[in-house]
């Protein structure tokens, strides 16, 4: 239901690329949950969390009495459940693990870019991925928000503010740094999703201090084809609109063998600096497949939660 | 030089090369921009070549040379020009002949005439222009002026007359001193061309330079056009003409082409051509012309003088309008209409056989008429005495009263053969002597005399009869009086006394008779005739030609009536028609033994040009075209170069050329189509035919009239032999009305006007046997007492347009009522409304000879009711009305039906049902 609530919303507010965006995503989630429940990642991600209530433990709500078994602690036995009888009653509680799981979507103008060569511009794709994994965490139980944004909730509603907020970023033109979150739980995730050809994405500084809180996380490198080959030639002037910089290449060709090395070390240091800091690193090329990479970056999250 | 510049100062473009090709080394193209988000990391990368690629020496090169073909173009430049090195700084006189020999070359003349005009402009010289066929005083003009003038100019019917031009170049070279005389000539002319030549060569002392224009063109005469028993007979002579086939065509008054032969014209010599027709034909050739030769020069018309005999015609007078069979004048008129022009008596007329012989005819017919009067008697003899023919018929009156205007002696009262109180059967005639100008012609074996009259048994009776009975009766006798000529008929021109004037005989007999008539009017006395009745009545212009030899639309003011003297085409009586209704006169382009000369041009003192446009090339768009083909290349080039000429290129150009190809290819297809594409429903309507309705745009009407017609057509089909397929509706203005025979027109009247276009093609449909049966459909209106509905205010405006004839109600007796019902009306959805057709015209005689033009096979054109008909034809499978019917019986779903089935037959059948009528009676006429 809430679904079907999101898209007719953003049907009607008909921003630039939100609706089909929002609606690719959880389509994508749906198929992505198909997919879980057929492999044997279910069960990596189940047992940390993401399918935990049908079971007695640590927990805060009532799951079920069953009788007192010799030898277990006296201190477990329910008195009051158990006066009503002859038998011992143990009151047990349902397993929770909760976590909060934070989200941020680069929102900069660069992310709207599309090459003749990519099939969805890097913004779109980015929120395919974003809505996609929150909307999978939010109906497994877990509490998602929109890093500096929001915080992590796991009610209903939820889906359909992360949205609105991510529509409102991207209406702004949203640039800024990954938010530092002054005191986040040491149970929290972090799933970043950028280019990150932005100079004010700090990814090192940023990694580094939610490292020191013990937190993990993912981070999703999204790039154009383009991005990756420079198919250019000829005299050329690039340039890019927030950094405000110019390139000018006599013979584009020439340059491209260069652009390659620095783009390749590039990459590196992202997925160097993203495992140093106990991150998961996922790199997509919008001329890939969605369902593909969706997949791939829900197995990632997985092994970001193995970790613990 | 044989390359020249129209405007050579536009070569100081040339001067701006340099500067174009500094700019061009030292501005670059821009280079690409593109948005592309990793500029930051490119910061490191070392500027690669950071100078811009320099265009290649050959680029620039191409683009100098575009540069500079432009420029070039603009100047004009012109190969081998006409004229170019005539000196154009002082005043120039520029003469353009306009008569028929420049007909032929006419646009190249006025071309060339133009151009030389703008460049006298160019170079602020003056003009002066003198059109050869409009000689006034010359004066300097604006060019501008001068051009529209040019502009305005058409061939003239006639050639100039040299002889005054001469006066007016003389006057304008005595005013003005250092001119230049342009003389754009005709090369064919009257002996004068020649003086004008002469004189022309002889002003180059006064004058700075005299130049002949002169076009190598061939001329064909047409002339000397005589008319004789056998054919019509013309000279036709060409000038500096190979040996080439020509199309002659001989048209009638309307302007259709009775006779065409293809001729081989230009032997060198004069030859004759005789055109040999039936006289009947022979007679209606207005124009005869060389169908490929655009000139007056080749035209020859035929007017009265060529055509007919004049017979005057009178006859005791008998109640003629009412009952015309029984006219005595009727058979005479209706044997003599193809072979003569026949003037008649106007009732009421006092003196008849003087007012017949003021038309000056060659035979007189008088028909029963008792010569009394002592004026009539002196008339006749004198117009006998000079040649006419008169040609009597007995009768009554004539037994009675003898005259001396017979050929025999007469007895009294005739002889009644085979009548009631007789023994003597009906005779028929001999065949006829030798001598007889009605030598072998057939004599129809029915053919039998009743009553004639007897000639007294004189000597020679023989030698004056022309025909006789079997028992040697005379039936026709003639006798020589004067120089003329009395014949006459022992027997009555109407069938009274004979059944001789209803055969076929009669008519080879007239036509004889006519033929052995001499033209009245030798040539002396004919003018002289002419000179007396000029100062009487004028010989206005009727139809007039223009140089190409077509008839122009207007007769200009200038024309006058005209001379009866004149017989060459001039400025005041060009070649044409003139005359009244009654009597036509021509004037031949060329006129008798007119002699046409050829200028000479071996003159020293004159420089002469060809005019001929095949030496003269306009080099502008060559080099434009170069200019875009190299600039195409340049584009490839360029693009190719930034990829490192290999396979791209290639690749690109070969994409482009085939673009180009396709696009060519493509729209040489698409003619093709468009050349075979048949609109469908012509198709299938040319194939079957079958009832149309006018589509409307409203969809309530339109279904109605498509049900209605459906359920007639299958009517038709079930009951008549006419199998019409399914009924189509059509849009006017678009369908090509001529495939159906009966147009449904159901009115809306909120439909806008049609378009000219349509008003056309339905005045074509109507003047061409359609009918249209509009329905206003309001009949219910006029039972509500309105007075008009807005159905039949759209008709009444639409009618104005249409050549819609008198209507009347349907008559009890119209053929529309008896097609393949018998009926009383034609009844629709309502019954009370009256339906229309065209008024029933009883043709009289006297129309005859304008031969008016009845293609609709005397069916109605339009026929208009308001009844709804179609509503009341539409009937469902089982036969049951589709729509409410106001008097509500079953009978009027039927009876509907069977008016539109007399209405279809109607139109299909024509006048052969009204001629059914009569078979009832004719049978029982040949049975008794």
């Amino acid at each position: 239901m809430s679904r079907s609530a999101i898209l007719e919303t953003f049907t009607i507010q008909s921003d630039f690329y939100l609706p089909l965006s929002i609606a690719k995503a959880l389509d994508l989630s749906a198929s992505l949950e198909r997919l879980l429940a057929k492999n044997q990642t279910v069960s990596s991600l189940s047992s940390y969390g993401l399918h935990n209530r049908k079971r007695a433990g640590l927990g805060e709500r009532f799951w079920q009495y069953r009788a007192y078994e010799i030898g277990e602690d006296a201190n477990k036995i329910d008195w009051r459940r158990s006066a009503r009888g002859d038998q011992l009653y143990v009151k047990e509680k349902e397993f929770e693990s909760l976590r909060d799981y934070y989200i941020w979507i680069d929102c900069a103008a660069s992310m709207k870019f599309l090459s003749t060569l990519g099939q969805d511009d890097k913004l779109t794709r980015s929120i395919n991925f974003g809505v996609a994994i929150a909307d999978l965490l939010l109906r497994s139980g877990d509490r998602v928000g929109l890093l500096g944004s929001s915080a992590p909730s796991s009610s209903r509603a939820t889906l359909e503010k992360i949205v609105h907020q991510l529509e409102e970023n991207i209406s702004n033109n949203f640039t800024s740094a990954v938010p530092l979150l002054i005191k986040p739980s040491k149970r929290s995730k972090i799933i970043i999703i950028s280019d990150f050809l932005n100079n004010s994405v700090n990814l090192k500084d940023t990694l580094k201090y939610y490292a020191d809180f013990e937190i993990s996380g993912l981070v999703v490198m999204i790039n154009d084809p383009c991005e990756v080959e420079f198919p250019f030639s000829g005299e050329t002037q690039f340039f890019s609109i927030e950094n405000n910089q110019e390139y000018y290449a006599g013979d584009a060709e020439l340059v491209a063998e260069q652009y390659h090395k620095v783009f390749e070390k590039h990459k590196l240091q992202i997925k160097e600096t993203a495992i140093e800091n106990r991150f998961q690193y996922y790199h997509h090329v919008t001329n890939q497949s969605v369902d593909a990479a969706g997949h791939d970056i829900v197995e990632s999250l997985s092994f970001c939660l193995a970790d613990i | 030089m044989s390359l020249y510049f129209l405007a050579p100062i536009a070569l100081s473009g040339l001067l701006l090369l340099p500067i174009v090709y500094y700019f061009l080394k030292i501005l670059p193209p821009k280079p690409k921009r593109i948005f592309f988000p990793p500029v930051s990391l490119m910061q490191s990368i070392a500027l690669v070549e950071a100078t811009p690629s320099r265009a290649p020496w050959w680029v620039l090169l191409l683009r100098l040379l575009i540069a500079s073909l432009i420029i070039t173009a603009m100047a004009g430049p012109l190969w081998r020009p006409i004229g170019a090195s005539l000196d154009k700084k002082h005043k120039t006189l520029i003469i353009l002949d306009d008569g028929w020999a420049a007909a032929n070359d006419w646009d190249l003349r006025i071309k060339k005439t133009e151009s030389l005009i703008h460049e006298l402009r160019n170079n602020n010289s003056p003009v002066a222009l003198l059109v050869s066929n409009e000689p006034k005083n010359i004066s300097l003009m604006e060019h501008n002026y001068a051009l529209e003038i040019i502009r305005s100019l058409k061939p003239k019917s006639y050639i100039p007359n040299y002889n005054e031009l001469t006066n007016y170049v003389d006057k304008f070279t005595q005013e003005n001193s250092d001119i230049n005389i342009i003389w754009i000539s005709e090369k064919y002319g009257h002996a004068d061309i020649a003086n004008f030549m002469t004189f022309l060569a002889g002003l180059q002392n006064k004058i700075q330079n005299v130049s002949v224009f002169i076009n190598n063109n061939s001329l064909i005469t047409l002339s000397n056009m005589t008319s004789s028993q056998k054919s019509i007979r013309f000279k036709v002579k060409a000038h500096d003409l190979d040996k080439s086939l020509y199309s002659l065509v001989a048209n009638d008054q309307s302007g259709q082409t009775i006779y065409k032969k293809d001729i081989m014209i230009g032997s060198g010599k004069e030859e004759w051509i005789d055109i040999d027709l039936p006289l009947e034909l022979r007679n209606q050739i207005s124009v005869i012309k060389l169908a490929n030769d655009h000139s007056a020069s080749s035209v020859v018309l035929l007017d009265d003088h060529t055509h007919l005999k004049r017979v005057g015609l009178y006859g005791s007078m008998k109640d003629e309008q009412s009952q015309p069979l029984l006219s005595s004048l009727y058979y005479i008129d209706k044997a003599l209409s193809k072979l003569a022009s026949i003037s008649y008596v106007k009732s009421g007329d006092n003196d008849p056989v003087k007012t017949l012989l003021d038309d000056k005819p060659s035979i007189l017919i008088l028909s029963d008429v008792m010569l009394s009067s002592e004026s009539d008697k002196k008339n006749i003899e004198t117009f006998v005495e000079n040649g006419g023919i008169l040609l009597r018929f007995s009768g009554p009156l004539t037994a009675k009263n003898i005259d001396d205007f017979v050929p025999v002696r007469l007895r009294h009262n005739g002889r009644v053969l085979g009548g009631a109180l007789s023994w003597q059967t009906p005779k028929a005639i001999k065949d006829f002597d030798r001598t007889s100008p009605f030598f072998q012609l057939s004599i129809p074996k029915d053919v039998a005399i009743n009553k004639q009259i007897l000639a007294e048994p004189d000597v020679g009776l023989n030698f004056k009869t022309w025909a006789s009975l079997d028992d040697g009766t005379p039936l026709i006798t003639a006798n020589k009086f004067g120089r003329g000529m009395i014949i006459l008929f022992h027997i009555t021109a109407d069938n009274s006394w004979s059944n001789l004037p209803i055969s076929g005989l009669f008519v080879g007999m007239m036509e004889r008779i006519v033929a052995i008539s001499p033209e009245i009017f030798s040539v002396k006395e004919d003018e002289a005739i002419l000179q007396n009745a000029a100062q009487n009545i004028s010989l206005k212009p009727i139809k007039l030609l223009d140089g190409y030899g077509d008839f122009m639309d207007k007769i200009s003011e200038a024309v006058l009536a005209l001379d009866p003297l004149a017989n060459v085409s001039t400025r005041i009586n060009p070649a044409g028609f003139y005359g009244d209704n009654f009597f036509k006169r021509a004037i031949q382009p060329i006129g008798q033994d007119e002699q046409i000369e050829k200028i000479n041009l071996l003159s020293k003192n004159v420089s002469v040009y060809s005019l001929n446009s095949s030496q003269e090339i306009d080099l502008r768009s060559y080099l434009l075209i170069a200019a875009l083909v190299l600039f195409l290349i340049d584009g490839i080039l360029t693009q190719g170069l930034k990829q490192i000429p290999g396979k791209k290129v290639i690749i690109k150009s070969f994409t482009f050329l085939a673009v180009l190809h396709l696009f060519f290819y493509q729209s040489d297809v698409n003619a093709a189509e468009n050349r075979d594409v048949f609109n469908p429903k012509e198709v299938q309507s040319a194939l079957k035919s079958r009832l149309a309705y006018v589509v409307t745009g409203n969809t309530n009407i339109d279904q109605t009239s498509q049900f209605g017609l459906l359920s007639l057509s299958r009517a038709l089909r079930k009951r008549t032999s006419y199998a019409p397929g399914d009924p189509i509706g059509i849009t006017l203005g678009q369908d090509d009305l001529s495939l159906y025979p009966i147009i449904y027109w159901p009115i809306e009247p909120d439909a806008s006007e049609p378009s000219v276009g349509a008003i056309k093609a339905l005045e074509n449909y109507l003047n061409h046997g359609g009918t249209i049966v509009f329905d206003t459909h309001d009949a219910n209106n006029h039972l509500q007492g309105n007075t008009k509905s807005a159905e039949q205010v759209w008709l009444e405006k639409l009618s104005q347009k249409l050549p819609i004839p008198e209507l009347e109600p349907v008559p009890r007796d119209h053929v529309i009522t008896k097609t393949f019902y018998l009926l009383t009306n034609f009844i629709g959805r309502y019954n009370n409304g009256q339906t229309w057709v065209e008024t029933q015209v009883y043709s009289d005689i006297s129309n005859q000879d304008e031969r008016p033009i009845r293609a609709s096979d005397s069916v109605s054109s339009v026929i208009i009711t308001s009844n709804d008909l179609a509503a009341a034809w539409a009937e469902d499978d089982l036969g049951q009305p589709l729509y409410s019917l106001t008097s509500g019986s079953k009978n009027q779903h039927e009876m509907a039906l069977r008016g539109g089935i007399n209405l279809v037959m109607y139109t299909l059948t024509g006048n052969y049902k009204s001629d059914q009528v009569h078979v009832r009676d004719l049978l029982e006429r040949l049975t008794r």
